[in-house]
């Protein structure tokens, strides 16, 4: 139903246009303007490094972009076509009559590759019928981990000229090829590919009006989500044979805005609303299991049913001359009335109950002021609260209630440009949570925790020739009553850019970076004693990045640009003492690790731009880009470690550098 | 080759109906003399202005209703005084709040369907003019991003440089695909009511519903993904086996998720077992998001 409604949606957005303006009166010229590039490029990579192409294919190729304009009385069109590559290309037609109708229509292709030249002991990769073949690694099977993504649909809106409207859109995702994926047993794995062919189908109508003061929508929407494949079967492991893959979906939602403005106190109110509902159906025959695979089962087939609720609505008022004032009020709820699984002997045993369904339920209001103090100072504050009510479905049908989670967090910020070459802002947020979950065992994100975060910003104008800004982040989180996890996070970040204009013919620009990252956890040793047996374990993570770049006009017809990017990530995990707690199972004394997710990146553009004429130009450029991976994960890679362990090779060598030439004609019209 | 010319021909063929059958069936003219006899006056100082202006988007979408004033105010004592502060200047020096200029726009726009949340959002509340981000006097006043959005957001464009990255600096996701710039009744500005909704539009497998749920997963992607990029795979906010201790390291778990892995476990070191050898905990718990197997407790098939 819905792949009929996307074709007729597409054939309406060609045809609308058309049948509109055929309404219109008499020929006219037309302008037109654009620009047209060809260019062709040599890549020169020799480790066959899938992240260099993760998302963008770098390889010998003639590549092109256009970009068109076309004003034809009141109509107008745009085209882009960028042609990177045979599966990197995108499109895009927009056209349509101001207040009278528009429409969109596009489609977007790319690969995401994830390692390439993996191996893997089955054979039948991409289907989802595995075979295992012996340990030798010389006999397994060679392939790419890279899903192809393409996305096209379109869309109309159509107003003629009235306060109403109605908007109808389709678009489809199509993801294909293989994904990592591991076929997992008890203590043992292989990894291999997880064959993707899906879809996802989605469609809305909205229908709305826009007044001078009232503005109001409603729209419909679905989205169907497809998978081709249910399941994948290894016949390695005695009891884990199928490996079950992301099931079939619909969802459909209905939501209403509102704004109302010109309201007393120069008032407007906005509400919105949606309600939503997602549901699918599983059949053990469908992911290739059976009751006999099950001991006291409950039911074949699961039925996915989960509904949402949200509300929200805002009052911003301008009580006094100089304040400005937002309250607001957002509610979510989560409901899941998914069936509950169970088999097993033992009604309360975790392993063979799926009743941890979550549902949940928040509220958040809050209330935010702005004052305007003399010198052109603004002093803001705000207070928020959100409440979280959890529960899952233990004990069957019945919703028990879990966590509760309460944040209280208030904020003042004074902002300044009293001097018209700089703006200055100070914010200082503080959060408290309280949950009725204390102490041990209990996630991080729903622990008690102090939050404190200061914000400094500048941006600076000093001469007419330089720009400058500068940006800088505290954070600070106490998990106050953690007993084990994590206890504490501080990150520091620094941001600094600028930009010279040193001469008529000359730029200078430049950034910098700093990210710190400091997280100390408890680590338990003995499960019988965990408030003596912690460890500590410091997480230390550092990256910083910096870029300059220089533009000369030598000529009038002459361009250079000169670029350099340097980017390092640099993390450590160090162990606190031990002590006596010995009876944990490791060997000691604990190494601190010195390569955690480490890397260099280091970036060189240069191009040369001649302009022939302001229509004509041609640019020849040269790319280096150098990436260096240090990691404790992937350290002397191995694909055998036993003969029931098997790795396929998956990120453990994204190391690249690589070399890019490339000349590009461009010409204006 | 063979995919790509039909392709290409597609979309060229979509265009030229489109652009073509356009200029057959004929379209209104109204004369963009008018506006410009208008702006003659201010062409004779601002001649470069006027000309960028009369080739852009609003000049004919307007068709002549609208000249230089109806954004720059009366000129009329900006005739005998040339000073920025006798006219409504959109420049940074121009001596305008950023409430004024966006007050201009509006004067259009205030009824345009995706502004009705403008006076909801971050960006009013931030004083930050429509001028900050669209070019009025261009053929086209579309946003240029990620690059525009960069200017103010210098901790966005660091993570978008990271190992790990959604494709926003290859130009496959847009900001706009994930906030609505123009104001929204959520937090960040997103396009959905939170942001799981958001994420479920490109990852509608992980929508479910599960058989079994993995409870971060379903209460925010956020709690272990960072949308912008990260120092770590696949946009995770810390590395794997770290991350999930933080929740997993319970005497429940013991067996293995709570102990601690150090520079032994990896594949070079005296440790045998492979908790902690390439993607870790996920070699094995692979079905992390939610699994549909029913007898898959531990999100391993």
């Amino acid at each position: 139903m819905i792949k009929k409604l996307y074709s007729a949606v597409i054939l309406l957005s060609l045809a609308a246009p058309a049948m509109v303006v055929a309404a219109e009166k008499a020929a006219s010229d037309v302008e037109v303007h654009g620009i047209a590039e060809l260019g062709a490029r040599t890549v020169n990579e020799h480790n066959d490094s899938a992240l260099f192409q993760e998302f963008r294919e770098l390889e010998d190729a003639v590549f092109g972009q256009v970009q068109l304009d076309a004003f034809m009385g009141a109509y107008h069109l745009q085209l882009d076509a960028d042609i990177q590559g045979v599966d990197d290309q995108s499109y895009q037609i927009k056209g349509g009559d101001y207040g009278n109708f528009k429409y969109t229509f596009n489609y977007d292709e790319m690969r995401h590759n994830y390692t390439f030249d993996a191996i893997t002991p089955f054979t039948g990769v991409g289907s989802k019928h595995l075979v295992a073949t012996p340990d030798d690694p010389t006999t397994w099977t060679k392939f790419d981990y890279e899903v192809e993504h393409q996305n096209y649909g379109g869309e109309i809106e159509l107003s003629l000229h009235s306060p109403f409207y109605i908007n109808i859109g389709a678009d489809k995702q199509k993801q294909n090829d293989l994904r990592p994926y591991s076929i997992s047993g008890f203590f043992d794995f292989k990894e291999t590919p997880e064959p993707i062919s899906n879809n996802t189908d989605n469609l809305h109508l909205k229908g709305g009006y826009l007044g001078e003061s009232l503005s109001a929508s409603l729209t419909g929407s679905l989205s169907s989500f497809n998978n081709d494949n249910r399941y994948l079967y290894s016949g390695l492991f005695t009891n884990d044979n199928i490996a079950v893959l992301p099931p079939d979906n619909d969802y459909n939602k209905l939501t209403a805005d509102l704004a109302w403005r010109h309201l007393p106190i120069n008032s407007v109110l906005a509400l919105s609303g949606s309600v939503a509902h997602l549901k699918n159906d599983v059949k053990l025959s469908n992911i290739g299991l059976s009751a006999a695979d099950f001991t006291n089962l409950n039911r074949t087939k699961f039925t996915g049913d989960i509904d949402y609720t949200n509300a929200a609505i805002a009052l911003t008022s301008q009580p006094l001359a100089k304040l400005d004032s937002k309250i607001y009020y957002r509610y979510t709820d989560k409901d899941n009335s998914s069936s509950v699984i169970a088999f097993g002997s033992d009604p309360a045993d975790p392993s063979t109950n799926a009743d941890l369904l979550m549902s949940y339920q928040q509220d958040d209001a809050g209330i935010d002021l702005t004052y305007r103090l003399p010198y052109k100072t603004k002093a803001e504050a705000g207070y928020e609260y959100l409440k979280k009510d959890r529960s899952s479905r233990a004990g069957g049908d019945e919703v028990v209630p879990t966590e509760t989670t309460k944040d209280d967090s208030v904020y003042v910020q004074l902002k300044n440009n009293t001097l018209d070459w700089m703006t200055a802002k100070v914010r200082y947020k503080h959060l408290e949570r309280n949950s009725d979950e204390l102490g041990a065992p209990t996630p991080f994100y729903y622990q008690d925790q102090s939050q404190d975060q200061w914000k400094l910003g500048f941006d600076f104008s000093p001469v007419e020739s330089v720009d400058l800004g500068l940006d800088f982040t505290y954070k600070n989180i106490d998990y106050d009553h953690s007993i084990d996890t994590r206890q504490n996070d501080k990150r520091r970040d620094v941001y600094f850019d600028a930009t010279w204009r040193a001469t008529k013919i000359a730029t200078l620009t430049g950034f910098a970076g700093f990210e710190k990252v400091d997280t100390d956890a408890n680590r338990i040793t003995d499960s019988a004693d965990p408030i003596n047996s912690s460890l500590t374990q410091a997480i230390n993570d550092d990256f910083w990045a910096y870029g300059l770049a220089a533009n000369v006009a030598a000529t009038d017809k002459l361009t250079f640009n000169l670029s350099w990017q340097y980017q390092e990530s640099d993390g450590e995990v160090s162990f606190g003492d031990v002590g006596n707690n010995v009876n944990f199972g490791i060997g000691l004394p604990l190494e601190d690790i010195k390569n955690s997710d480490d890397y260099t990146k280091k970036q060189l553009g240069a191009k040369a731009i001649y302009a022939f004429d302001p229509k004509l130009k041609i640019t020849l450029g040269y790319l280096y880009e150098k990436f260096e991976y240090k990691d404790i994960n992937y350290q002397n890679y191995t694909n055998v470690v036993d003969s029931s362990t098997y790795y396929s090779g998956l990120y453990a060598n994204p190391n690249y550098e690589a070399n890019i030439g490339y000349l590009v004609a461009s010409y204006g019209f | 080759m063979s995919r790509f010319v039909p392709r290409f021909l597609r979309w060229s063929s979509c265009c030229a109906l489109l652009l073509f059958g356009g200029s057959m069936l004929g379209f209104n003219s109204t004369p963009l003399a008018r506006a410009a006899e208008r702006g003659a006056q201010c062409a004779e100082c601002h001649a470069e202005a006027v000309a960028s202006f009369n080739s852009s988007f609003h000049s004919h979408a307007w068709q002549g209703e609208n000249d230089c004033q109806s954004c720059h105010g009366s000129t009329d004592q900006h005739l005998n005084n040339q000073s920025k502060s006798t006219i409504i200047s959109f420049s940074k020096d121009g001596g305008r709040t950023a409430e004024e200029l966006t007050h201009q726009c509006l004067g259009c726009h205030a009824k345009s369907a995706n502004l009705t949340m403008w006076d909801m959002g971050e960006h009013k509340k931030n004083d930050v003019a429509c001028v900050a981000c669209h070019h009025i006097h261009r053929p086209r006043s579309t946003v240029k991003q990620p690059e525009v959005c960069f200017g103010c957001h210098r901790d966005v464009r660091s993570d978008v440089n990271k190992m790990s990255h959604h494709p926003i600096i290859e130009g496959k996701v847009k900001c706009s695909d994930c906030h609505n710039t123009h104001g929204t009744l959520t937090p960040h500005m997103i396009n959905a009511e939170n942001n799981n909704q958001l994420c479920y539009k490109c990852h509608a497998d992980k929508r479910g519903p599960f058989v079994w749920e993995h409870p971060p997963v379903e209460e925010d992607c956020l709690i272990c993904h960072t949308p912008h990029g990260s120092r770590h795979e696949t946009l995770l906010v810390e590395k794997v086996v770290n991350l999930c201790q933080d929740c997993h390291d319970t005497s429940e778990d013991f067996s293995h998720a709570a102990r601690a892995y150090d520079a032994k476990a990896g594949f070079g070191g005296s440790e045998t077992r492979p908790h902690f050898r390439a993607r870790a905990c996920l070699e094995c718990h692979h079905a992390i998001h939610g699994s549909t197997n029913f007898n898959d407790a531990q999100f391993r098939r």
